[in-house]
């Protein structure tokens, strides 16, 4: 059989033995092993291969932070999203509250998931109050002691791409990384409401109604909350007035005013330099006329008010005209906060 | 005839097995198949975001003090726009135009999507036929691509397309997919 499959060699020199192994010191055609035993063999490494295989995952490390990034970048976004924070008004905590912020949460309140709160976005992007990475884990990643050290990185832009704030954590991320992008609104802040106070009267009274504020039809979603976002207005007022005092007190529905204890001489900003001390003689801002910028930050008005409350801002001018002014900010001189910004946020885990 | 001669030298045969079996396993094994199992993560990543669009398309972005009463003062993007006479085919122009630029400026990225509006008429459910297939910015839908629904309810106070003019909710359902 041999010749024929070896026609080149000389089948005759070949020598055997009984139990057919080559012993002949020349080349020959028997084999060692035969053609059962390879196919045997092969079999057999064929179904080693297959085993090996199915047991490939227990030659790779056993900690699982491989296969949850994306699980954390998604929980992530939800609380950022649809959570308002723990405690919800988080936002007007000092520094040295800061423990007490157990969530960091951004929406407005449980009822709006998907719409963020301005006033919570610009103190969570802000650096100077919270520190990367440790803040944000301990708070929102939940990845403190004892848990894997996920780092990450949190982005707001608006519609065209462009960041509403400096992004959050590591600028660089691996090409496997967890993500998440949620479409989102923004509740503004109220703009800067302008009074025009003409005619040096010798008292401006500013109302804040709360009750017409807190509008129970716009609901929390279109409704300016003087309790805890920013309220910020400037008087315009002829040039050389001088503005003795400042004071903030609560109109009760006598119409009895009660000034509150620590808001006498308030700190603003004119057009004649900062007060205090006062009086201050509002000088000319080259517009013909002068300016008192008066600002109160979120939160200012959360401990001492209700949203029944009427706070009545009243400064006093030294002028010969006993006159007075009275101005209301509401929605008919307010604006901005009925408005909703699209945004778009993403999580990057890894 | 199972004999002793063999009819490959031994080593070489043994290599030459090895040989194709490796190489066997290493062409079967270089091929990927993208099975269902493994698309739920990016499938959930754009439900997602479809349920953002829709849910911001279905919120007023501003509230307008001069409506006649509170569904007009708080009147969404969907509650007007589906509210449009689809009897009248220059009407779905304008609305495919409209919705594709809303969802793409509320996504971020240009998406592709196909809504259907399905309602109750007191007897069947009945399908509103609402998009614009002629329109550049709405490609066909082939239903090979891999898409994902997302659903929303939204309630209309003033459908023009309907004949009973009366109040309806309707579900608004999104097929998405990406290129």
């Amino acid at each position: 059989m041999s010749q024929y499959l070896f026609p080149l060699y000389d089948t005759s020199k070949k020598g055997k033995s009984e139990f057919g192994i080559f012993k002949s010191t020349e080349m020959g055609e028997d084999g060692q092993l035969s053609i059962d035993f390879l196919i045997g063999f092969t079999l057999f490494i064929i179904g080693f291969i297959f085993v090996v295989t199915l047991m490939s995952g227990l030659l790779v490390g056993l900690q699982s932070k491989t296969i949850d990034y994306d699980a954390v970048a998604y929980r992530t976004s939800v609380i950022l999203v649809e959570d308002p924070g723990e405690p919800s008004n988080w936002f007007i905590y000092k520094d040295y509250e800061k423990d007490n912020i157990i969530r960091l949460g951004l929406a407005l309140s449980r009822e709006y998931p998907g719409v963020l709160s301005e006033v919570k976005v610009e103190r969570f992007f802000d650096s100077a109050f919270f520190s990367y990475p440790g803040d944000y884990r301990d708070r929102l990643i939940f990845s403190g002691k004892g848990f894997f050290p996920y780092e990450f990185q949190i982005t707001l832009r608006n519609s065209q791409g462009n960041y509403l704030y400096p992004p959050i954590g590591s600028p660089m991320y691996p090409p496997k990384h967890g993500y998440i992008k949620r479409a989102v609104f923004i509740k503004k802040n109220p703009d800067v409401v302008e009074f025009n106070c003409w005619g040096n009267p010798q008292e401006i009274d500013i109302d804040l109604n709360f009750p017409e504020l807190y509008d129970s039809e716009r609901g929390e979603i279109y409704q300016i909350d003087p309790r805890q976002m920013p309220i910020r207005m400037r008087l315009r007022t002829d040039p050389g007035v001088e503005l003795s005092d400042i004071i903030i007190g609560l109109l009760d529905s006598n119409g009895i005013f009660t000034p509150l204890p620590g808001f006498s001489s308030l700190p603003v900003e004119t057009s004649g330099g900062n007060a205090p001390p006062y009086p201050i003689t509002i000088q000319d801002d080259g517009s013909g006329s002068g300016y008192i910028d008066i600002s109160f930050p979120a939160g200012c008005f959360y401990d001492f008010t209700n949203k029944e409350s009427h706070v009545l801002i009243k400064a006093t001018f030294n002028s010969p005209n006993q006159v007075m002014q009275e101005y209301q900010y509401d929605y008919n001189t307010a604006y901005g906060a009925e408005e909703l910004q699209p945004a778009i946020l993403e999580v990057r885990v890894w | 005839m199972v004999n002793n001669d063999a009819q490959l030298y031994t080593i070489e045969g043994l290599a030459a097995a090895i040989l194709m079996v490796v190489t066997a396993y290493f062409v079967i094994n270089s091929t990927t198949l993208l099975t269902p199992g493994d698309t739920h993560i990016t499938d959930m990543q754009l439900e997602q975001l479809g349920a953002d669009v829709l849910r911001m398309m279905d919120t007023a972005p501003h509230f307008d003090p001069n409506g006649a009463n509170i569904y007009e003062r708080k009147e969404s993007f969907l509650e007007d726009e589906l509210s449009r006479d689809f009897r009248i085919s220059n009407e779905i122009t304008e609305f495919t135009q409209n919705f594709n630029r809303t969802f793409h400026d509320y996504a971020g990225e240009s998406l592709h999507v196909y809504p259907t509006v399905y309602y109750w008429d007191g007897g069947n459910v009945q399908r509103l036929n609402i998009w614009d297939f002629s329109n550049p910015d709405a490609p066909p839908f082939t239903n090979r691509d891999h898409y994902v629904t997302v659903t929303r309810w939204v309630y209309l106070n003033d459908p023009k397309w309907d004949n009973d003019n009366k109040p309806r909710s309707v579900l608004l359902e999104v097929l998405i997919w990406r290129d």
